[in-house]
């Protein structure tokens, strides 16, 4: 029924920081949002704190789809993780950006930089990237 | 015949008959004529006394162990009268005046004990009434009659002939037959049972008694007719008294199993009522489980469902782990370690039939209690012994299943496991009306919690529009099937600028029209006191982050025009770009940088805000609009996208280009429809809002061409005003 799906792995940098990849696929909406907040709460539950969304075959987001990085990022922050955003399509970004959450996560154009994003240092707070798109509507 | 007669009646013709009789063998003593007639007379007259009892005991309602109880008391009594009269006076010359006065008076009694011993019996062997049974009555009373009268006028000392053999032997067939009509045995108590054995002896010896040969005996020199009736009668009453005797003997030892089986049945029958009389999820899986252990048939049940959420009882997706909801008389977390929960379920789910462990406490799916101990071979006593798993199945939907463990092996008997297969399969079924129950008042909530922010919604939004010199605007929403949090406004500042405002609420239902109605506020409120983009924003930001919950959020477009000035000042925050067609250049969104409201710290968002301001040309046109019109999606599928194309920023800058100078309401219907074009579709998905603002400037020369077009009805309830 429903054309959402998140898998979750484990990555480890050049540097072997751990971290944890949920892969996206599909359309995440209001009725997929609670799969991605059920990943979150794995990872949580897991202790997994430093996360990578990938946003490879995720095709739509809602604005219920961007609460769910909302409401979890702050918790996942204050354990001295982060969670970083890579790899989404043109039009998906469009979405983050027009939010304007750029200024709030890292969005990296591939899992490698936002796996190098977090070697650079756990504890630094997340700079607004240059990221694709960013200016491709105004 | 003896139902249209009064009983009056018969009993006159017995008086008759019997004095007749008397009369006759008074006046002519033993001749044979004599003889007969009275023996004719006598046998006419009992049959009237016969018709004429019945009625009479009929009325007589006692349970069956009185019934016997007076059996024996009359037999009893007749005994002693007959010792007692031919003790005192045994008979001498049979033709003396007081002989047969004695006699007669003897032989009175003596029918009156047969007739009585028969209706008593009648009472029990039909005591429930089957038409089989009534037939078997009369006809044995007919072939004792037929017996009785191949008998008639021969002398006590003859033996019985062929003729009189045939029927008797028949009768005697079927008071075999009629012995065994003992229904009334069911009904007994433990208690009643072991008396109505011993009234049954009781019956048998003083039947026994009154049928000796007892020299008192009077019936056959009375009456050889009358004395084969009544020996038949006393035949079927010593059958009756021994099938009844050896019945409750036989039964005795497992009365207590009946019983207790009786007691089961009526207790799963009456949980299995109430069951389906209880809609709350809670308090149904707690029923179910205490079910099979109130009933007796098990020492600890527990029920586990998919997933286990009580609230969601059935799950459509019945793959999830189980989870024991309810249990007794145990905790349900000490129900979860007690067994493999996941194996066994898993295995009635494919089967879909019960699992009997006889021996559970060598069975590797059974775990013992305490978790550091988990070998098999080293169980607590506490560990079922056996197990029994029936699975919950609803309209073919595997649902859970019921667990019910027993303190021995090999606790359950295979009507054990019928009792509580069935009992499951109500249960399930009253599971799934529950959940049909609950989905369809959660619906009932939803709807009513819809129109309350329906409602509130319609009420939010302006009447009105404010009128502007050079400037036309056009508003409209339509909530979708689940109503969004849209909102837009205007107001009309003090100095003349108009501040508007449209934003869209993350979030559904009453909720969403909560932060509408919170939005607003803060549009009345703020603007007229902080109408600058970034003060006000900033504000909304601050007020926002203290009531919105985690992972909901307000994208808006607040802006300000200026008609003196003729300048438009534009903020966004994480809002969907704004429109903007003006002569002579190609149709663009403005899209100035901020981040939605609520996301992050008033500092954080502030730094993210840069308003953008310009000043605005005659025959500008500016669409603000909510996601819902940009994300409408085609019902073609056809295409790449498999959910259908999005509508799209081109095509509406396109839209909105084409339609610019046409007066504001027929330009928001140019753009609705070429939305619906798209979609094909008459329904939106999300809500949809379109504010059309048109620029004529302060003193503009085609102001009459824009006014021409009337509005037309479009899906969009709106409202224009045009100065």
């Amino acid at each position: 029924m429903s054309n959402f799906s998140v898998h979750s792995r484990a990555a480890h940098s050049a540097h072997d920081v751990a971290v944890h990849v949920l892969d996206l696929e599909g359309e995440l909406d209001a009725h997929t949002a609670s799969d991605l907040e059920a990943a979150f709460e794995q990872c949580r539950a897991e202790d997994h704190h430093r996360i990578i969304v990938n946003g490879a075959d995720l095709d739509y987001i809602s604005s219920a789809g961007l609460g769910v990085f909302m409401a979890y990022v702050e918790d996942v922050r204050e354990a001295g993780g982060d969670i970083k955003i890579a790899n989404l399509k043109p039009k998906v970004y469009n979405v983050f950006d027009l939010l304007g959450f750029p200024m709030l996560f890292d969005i990296e154009d591939t899992e490698e930089e936002a796996l190098a994003r977090f070697e650079e240092n756990a504890e630094d707070a997340p700079e607004p990237s240059d990221a694709p798109g960013e200016n491709r509507i105004a | 015949m003896h139902e249209r007669l009064p009983q009056r009646v018969w009993g006159i013709v017995f008086g008759a008959c019997f004095l007749g009789g008397l009369g006759i063998r008074l006046a002519f003593g033993e001749t044979g004529a004599a003889v007969l007639m009275q023996e004719g007379l006598a046998l006419i007259g009992f049959a009237a006394l016969w018709i004429a009892v019945q009625p009479v005991a009929e009325r007589w309602s006692a349970s069956p162990l009185r019934r016997l109880g007076a059996l024996i008391v009359a037999g009893a009594g007749l005994g002693g009268t007959v010792a007692l009269v031919t003790f005192i006076e045994p008979a001498g010359e049979a033709s003396s005046t007081g002989a047969v006065l004695q006699r007669h008076g003897l032989v009175l009694m003596e029918m009156a004990f047969v007739f009585f011993l028969l209706l008593q019996l009648r009472r029990l062997a039909l005591y429930r009434r089957t038409r089989v049974a009534q037939r078997n009555w009369r006809l044995m009373l007919l072939l004792m009659s037929i017996a009785a009268l191949t008998a008639f006028g021969h002398p006590p000392s003859r033996d019985p002939g062929a003729l009189q053999v045939l029927p008797m032997s028949a009768a005697v067939a079927l008071m075999v037959v009629n012995s065994f009509r003992l229904s009334w045995i069911v009904d007994l108590s433990v208690r009643q049972k072991g008396a109505g054995a011993a009234l049954s002896v009781g019956v048998l010896v003083a039947v026994s008694l009154s049928m000796s040969k007892s020299p008192g005996s009077a019936l056959p020199v009375y009456s050889y007719a009358l004395h084969w009736f009544a020996l038949q009668a006393g035949i079927f009453g010593i059958l009756y008294s021994l099938t009844t005797l050896l019945s409750l003997v036989f039964h005795l030892p497992t009365t207590g199993d009946v019983q207790r089986k009786t007691d089961e049945t009526a207790v799963l029958h009456n949980l299995t009522q109430l069951v389906e009389q209880t809609f709350d999820a809670e308090r149904l899986s707690k029923s179910i489980a205490a079910a099979p252990v109130e009933a007796g048939l098990a020492d600890a049940a527990w029920l586990a469902l998919s997933g286990g959420a009580s609230e969601r009882l059935i799950r459509d997706d019945a793959t999830e782990a189980p989870q024991v909801v309810a249990a007794a008389p145990l905790a349900a977390a000490e129900a979860e370690r007690a067994v493999d929960l996941e194996t066994l379920f898993a295995k009635v789910r494919r089967t879909q039939a019960p699992l009997v462990l006889s021996h559970a406490r060598t069975d590797r799916r059974v775990h013992t209690p305490t978790p550091d101990a988990p070998t098999p071979d080293a169980p607590t006593p506490d560990a079922p012994a056996s197990l029994l798993v029936a699975p919950l199945v609803a309209r073919g939907t595997f649902a859970g299943a019921l667990f019910a463990a027993r303190d021995v092996a090999r606790g359950f008997e295979d009507d054990d496991v019928s009792s509580i297969q069935a009992f499951a399969s109500q249960a399930a079924l009253a599971l799934d009306h529950a959940r049909l129950f609950e989905e369809q008042i959660e619906k009932e909530r939803l709807e009513r919690e819809l129109d309350i922010a329906r409602s509130v919604q319609e009420r939010l939004l302006p009447r009105r529009l404010p009128e502007i010199d050079g400037l036309a605007l056009a508003a409209g929403s339509t909530p979708a099937r689940e109503v969004g949090g849209d909102y837009y406004d205007f107001t009309r500042l003090d100095d003349g600028r108009l501040a508007f405002i449209i934003a869209d609420v993350s979030g559904k239902g009453t909720q969403a029209a909560f932060y509408m109605a919170e939005m607003q506020g803060l549009f009345h409120s703020l603007s007229r006191l902080k109408p600058d983009p970034t003060a006000f924003l900033c504000h909304a930001n601050d007020a926002l982050r203290d009531i919105l919950e985690d992972g909901t959020f307000v994208t808006a477009l607040y802006g300000l025009i200026d008609p003196q000035e003729g300048t438009l000042t534009l903020a966004r925050a994480g809002h969907c770009p704004a429109a903007l067609a003006r002569e002579g250049d190609a149709p663009r969104l403005l899209r100035p940088d901020g981040m939605g409201l609520g996301l992050a710290p008033t500092v954080l968002f502030k730094n993210g805000l840069t308003p953008e301001r310009l000043p605005l040309r005659p025959g500008d046109a500016l669409a603000l609009y909510t996601d819902g019109l940009v994300e409408s999606r085609s019902s073609d599928t056809s295409g790449s996208d498999p959910g259908g194309e999005e509508y799209g920023y081109d095509r509406l800058l396109d839209a909105l280009q084409r339609h610019r100078c046409e007066p504001p309401a027929a330009l928001q219907d140019g753009l609705l429809a070429d939305l619906r074009a798209f979609t094909a579709a008459d329904a939106y998905d999300d809500d949809l809002t379109l504010v059309v603002l048109q620029w004529q400037g302060a003193d503009d020369d085609d102001e009459n061409a824009l006014r021409s077009a009337p509005a037309s009805n479009n899906a969009v309830a709106s409202i224009t005003s045009e100065p």
